[in-house]
């Protein structure tokens, strides 16, 4: 299996200030990433959960080049693309394309649905005839399920869940290798999630497509991805096989995380002991040292704030970077 | 009730669900019940507290029934919130200004309430701006405001969905907790039905300003009745359970200005037959479980 996106031990730093700054002072920055490695490998759906400012949207923002990083690489189909030229670079970032989170705020409101779907086309295929496109757009629309006669509207007209579809049909329309969907559902209704979800899914067969899930909800994760990497301050905390998720995962982290998803029904919600997670989320810009969930981690002892621990193979395909927790049970030797 | 007939009640230390997806009706029912509504909508029916009729009360005794009986609180604390004024500053007034307290007594009160909602060094802390909290702990500190006044019952709309899951359970045991430690009834607003399983003790499922399902939460839940609840319940992925595909609901949730005569889920309802696109149906059952629904029971 050769990995179409590689992620290797990026770091990517903010001004205290605000912004982007690769120039100032290091006393005047903090890692909203640090030392994160990932692999993602052709049609596979990679999930990431954390809490709020736990550097998802940053890690993401790394991969398409729309924040500079500090440190490590960033590798796409084995090319490094911090030392590729621009336009490879460029072509590179054609097959990579988002989703975000608020469909409305995230189409422009003077466009129609046609132009708004077609403009990623525009960009990349400049020679493509306006016959050409018009095909395309229309093409999309349908695999996306949205009629094409609505090609004329404006975002405006439309519904939350529609504007998602428009979303999507313009991340699909120039047929990227990867789509990364930043809370994609987060801003919906509960009933039209699941049409979101299954359209992403039903696209990712259908195309063979990679994709970047991330969301605040585990339960969506876990129905979605092939994998699942858990964040938390920036660190990596455990990285596994979703199948895996409730019976091997061991991460302190990890853990309060599934124990925290209320499951909708009363008669099993009620009885479950609600272990909540204590205290609050530390703030990135003074993290704790060492490992960065020692403030609220139910297990940690004193060595846990001298050094960050390792993300190291705790079984096929899982990783874990915790020295302390207890083996995954799937995995318990005699 | 104000919102097309829809009717609710809650007794002291009951939590109340009224689940609903955007367009619902579930706030315009919560501001009915405080009376805001009066001013721009025109509520039908009846309100009654305590079994006395309010609506229709003069502006003068809803205000008070407002302020000194019911509290809310939002999705976004910083509606409650004077982003310039210090936590002390926004608590000892509404204090001081209803009661006779010192404002020593009520500062007390109030570090006291932040303890209750879990801030730790609240004595210190109460000096802080809001922006120097986090979005959980400002949540806490609205609820803390909210109940400085001991509200008989604290509307609750949405007030996890900004939040992290594991600051969300925290604010779920912080409301089991008020309801168990002053009996205050609490109607919640949300969308979240695993935050419903959590906490609530009866629900009621609206769907465009209309009450399509109630009872009992185990009742609803593990038997539902009505096609809407089931879909909604069909559409979560569940974290224990390995569902290969989530059934979404087809088309979009209602538009608030529409009104059907007939069943207001029938056109996205699988199940719909002539009858539903022509009259409302009636609602059948208890207390403990209701719905309204043209479809005979059993299927
Ligand atoms: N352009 C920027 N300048 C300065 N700080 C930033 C910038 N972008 C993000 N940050 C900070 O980096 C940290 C990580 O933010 P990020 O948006 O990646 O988190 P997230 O996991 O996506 O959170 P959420 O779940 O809230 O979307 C936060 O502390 C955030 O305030
Ligand atoms: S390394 Fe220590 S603090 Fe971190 S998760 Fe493991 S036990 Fe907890
Ligand atoms: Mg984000």
């Amino acid at each position: 299996m050769t990995a179409l996106l590689e992620v290797d031990n990026v770091t990517v730093e903010f001004s205290l200030r605000g912004g982007p700054v690769p120039g100032s002072p290091s006393r005047d920055r903090f890692a909203a990433l640090e030392g994160v490695s990932l692999e993602l490998a052709e049609r596979e759906t990679l999930g990431i959960v954390g809490e709020s400012g736990s550097g998802k949207t940053t890690l993401v923002r790394a991969i398409v080049g729309m924040v500079p990083i500090q440190k490590g690489r960033i590798v796409w189909k084995g090319s490094d693309l911090s030392g590729t030229d621009p336009d490879s670079r460029r072509r590179i970032r054609k097959d990579m394309s988002m989703i975000f989170q608020n469909p409305l705020a995230s189409l422009n409101p003077r466009m129609t649905i046609g132009q708004i779907i077609a403009e990623p086309c525009q960009v990349h295929e400049p020679h493509a005839s306006r016959a050409e496109i018009r095909r395309r757009v229309a093409e999309t629309m349908e695999r996306v399920g949205l009629a094409p006669a609505l090609v004329n509207r404006y975002p405006h007209e439309f519904s939350g869940g529609q504007c998602q579809r428009v979303g999507i049909a313009r991340a699909l329309i120039g047929r990227p290798k990867l789509i990364i969907c930043d809370e994609p559902v987060a801003a919906l209704d509960v009933s039209i999630r699941a049409q979101i979800v299954n359209l992403l899914k039903q696209l990712q067969d259908e195309f063979g497509i990679s994709l970047i899930m991330i969301s605040h909800d585990l339960s969506v994760i876990r129905h979605v991805s092939h994998r699942i990497m858990v964040m938390y301050l920036g660190h990596v905390m455990e990285m596994l096989p979703s199948g895996h998720l409730l019976q091997n995962s061991c991460h302190p982290y990890t853990r309060a995380l599934i124990e925290s998803v209320p499951i909708p029904d009363p008669s099993i919600q009620k009885a479950r002991e609600m272990r909540t997670i204590k205290g609050e989320l530390p703030s990135m810009r003074n993290p704790p040292s060492g490992c960065r969930f020692t403030t609220r981690c139910p297990i940690a002892r004193d060595r846990c704030g001298d050094s960050r621990p390792a993300l190291l193979e705790a079984g096929p395909g899982h990783w874990l970077a915790c020295p302390y927790c207890d083996p995954p049970p799937g995995l318990k030797t005699g | 009730m104000a919102v097309d007939g829809a009717s609710l009640d809650i007794h002291p230390g009951e939590v109340l669900a009224v689940v609903g997806e955007s367009g619902s009706g579930k706030s315009q029912t919560a501001l009915a019940v405080t009376g805001l509504l009066a001013r721009n909508g025109t509520p039908e029916g009846s309100i009654l507290w305590e079994g006395r009729e309010i609506l229709g009360l003069p502006e003068h005794r809803l205000a008070r029934l407002r302020s000194e009986e019911i509290a809310m609180i939002f999705q976004n604390p910083m509606t409650c919130l004077n982003p310039y004024l210090r936590i002390s500053t926004q608590m000892i007034e509404g204090m001081t200004l209803n009661r006779k307290m010192t404002r020593t007594q009520a500062r007390s009160a109030c570090i006291e309430m932040l303890e209750t909602v879990q801030i730790a060094d609240a004595g210190n802390r109460i000096d802080m701006y809001p922006h120097e909290f986090s979005g959980g702990m400002l949540q806490r500190i609205m609820i803390a405001m909210s109940l400085l006044r001991r509200p008989r019952l604290l509307i609750a709309d949405e007030p996890t969905t900004a939040l992290d899951v594991t600051v969300q359970m925290q604010i779920v045991q912080l409301l089991e907790h008020i309801r168990r430690q002053y009996d205050t009834a609490i109607m919640l607003i949300t969308h979240d039905l695993g935050l419903v399983a959590s906490i609530s003790d009866r629900i009621s499922i609206m769907y465009n300003g209309q009450i399509m399902e109630s009872g009992l939460a185990e009742n609803v839940f593990s038997r539902p009745r009505h096609p809407y609840t089931r879909a909604l319940l069909d559409a979560v992925p569940r974290i224990d359970q390995d569902e290969k595909i989530l059934r979404g609901i087809a088309g979009d949730p209602p538009d608030p200005a529409s009104r059907t005569p007939g069943c207001p889920f029938h056109s996205r309802c699988a199940y719909r037959m002539a009858p539903c696109v022509e009259h409302r149906p009636d609602t059948l059952g208890s207390r403990e479980h209701a719905h309204a629904c043209h479809l005979p029971d059993e299927t």
